[in-house]
């Protein structure tokens, strides 16, 4: 029995069925006639060249960095929307108690606990407004309240008093820290005709029939950030002067 | 004799896979833009807001003028104005002297186009008192 040689595979690495075609010489027979030879199944060698293994480790290289810088600007994101609304939503909250503690003000420059005290990142003020921040108040009472900002803890501080008769024990102070990380406050007043800056360490505040308040913030590259709100003082408003 | 056979995958089935990665990764992407856009547009919405009440406290206490006006906020806020409709209220039938409709916007810029919140109330003021004719003659 005599075999011819297979046909050699062509192509590099790659599988290519065929049939080979054997040729069996038997003895007494002189014709040799081609008969089909079984099937061999061949050695299939898979894999990738190095040209499109490096294609899709560039791909993936991409890929990889587009989805870091993605998820690294979620988070970026992330944070600074859990910030941005903690802090937006404290600048309201203050600027709501100060508004409405500001609609019922007592003033009255000839008294000492009843003036507007203004100056360089502190302000002051007594109302009738019982808030619910203050837990020992007594409705109806007379209320000093002052807002200073505290340098050290970079935090807005709110310290009430009751205003009581003399003789009276004084009550405790109740105090109240907002908006932490902030880089501090100012006050404008406007007297009908311009706004002025209120400097100075501690002085009444003149005749203003608004006042403005600036809060100041710091971001990360140092860069000054202003939130401002305004209140209406309604002392400014004959109809409605209490004094 | 037993042949192992060797599976894996093709190129086409890699090509494929990292082309959805893609699609996955541009709509990740377009997300975070719109999410990023819409943190800004709250962040200065915020401020416009704050910024208003300076402006409405301000009409409050100067004389109000039926007419349109606008300005900005200076310049601690750069690329924040305002502008205001003082009218005479049309829903109110017999309306009374002293009372205005008043219209502010606060507008800032983001990216290339312009914002805005919008405030609408009424506001009164006492009209001027007139003088009597009695009190005239004496």
């Amino acid at each position: 029995m005599m075999r011819n040689k297979p046909a050699p595979s062509t192509g590099y690495g790659r599988l290519r069925e065929s049939k080979m075609m054997t040729v069996i010489q038997q003895p007494g027979n002189s014709v040799t006639e081609p008969v089909e030879a079984p099937a061999i199944p061949k050695k299939t060698t898979g894999g990738f060249t190095l040209v499109e293994t490096l294609i899709s480790l560039a791909l993936l290289a991409v890929l990889f960095v587009m989805l870091g810088g993605l998820l690294t600007g979620m988070a970026k994101i992330s944070r600074t929307a859990a910030d941005v609304s903690i802090f937006d939503r404290e600048i309201e909250f203050c600027g709501e108690i100060i508004r409405k503690e500001l609609g019922e003000m007592l003033l009255d420059n000839s008294r000492a606990d009843y003036t507007f005290l203004g100056g360089n990142e502190f302000f002051a003020y007594t109302t009738t407004r019982d808030e619910l921040l203050v837990r020992d108040s007594i409705p109806g009472g007379a209320k000093r309240v002052e807002w200073r900002y505290d340098p050290g803890e970079r935090k807005l501080v709110r310290t009430v008093t009751r205003l009581v008769a003399a003789g009276s024990e004084l009550p405790p102070v109740s105090r109240s820290y907002f908006l932490e990380g902030l880089a501090g406050i100012e006050l404008f007043y406007f007297d009908g005709v311009s706004w002025f800056q209120v400097s100075g360490i501690s002085s009444v505040l003149p005749p203003a029939k608004c006042v403005a308040l600036r809060f100041v913030t710091r971001d990360e590259d140092d860069q000054r950030k202003s939130y401002e709100t305004a209140f209406w003082l309604p002392y400014a408003n004959p109809a409605l002067q209490k004094f | 004799m037993r042949v192992k056979k060797t599976t894996g995958v093709t190129l086409v089935e890699v090509l494929l896979a990292l082309t959805i990665l893609t699609l996955v990764t541009g709509a990740l992407s377009q997300g975070t833009n719109y999410l990023t856009r819409r943190l800004v547009r709250a962040r200065n919405a915020s401020l416009a807001r704050n910024l208003a009440w300076r402006r409405l406290v301000q009409a409050q206490v100067e004389p109000l003028v039926i007419g349109h006006r606008s300005g900005i906020f200076g310049a601690e806020f750069p690329g924040y104005g305002w502008n205001e409709t003082v009218a005479a209220p049309s829903e109110i039938a017999n309306c009374p002297p002293g009372l205005f409709s008043y219209r502010l916007n606060v507008t800032w810029q983001q990216g290339w186009e312009n914002d805005q919140v919008s405030f609408e109330t009424l506001l009164y003021q006492h009209p001027p008192k007139q003088k009597k004719a009695g009190n005239d003659e004496k």
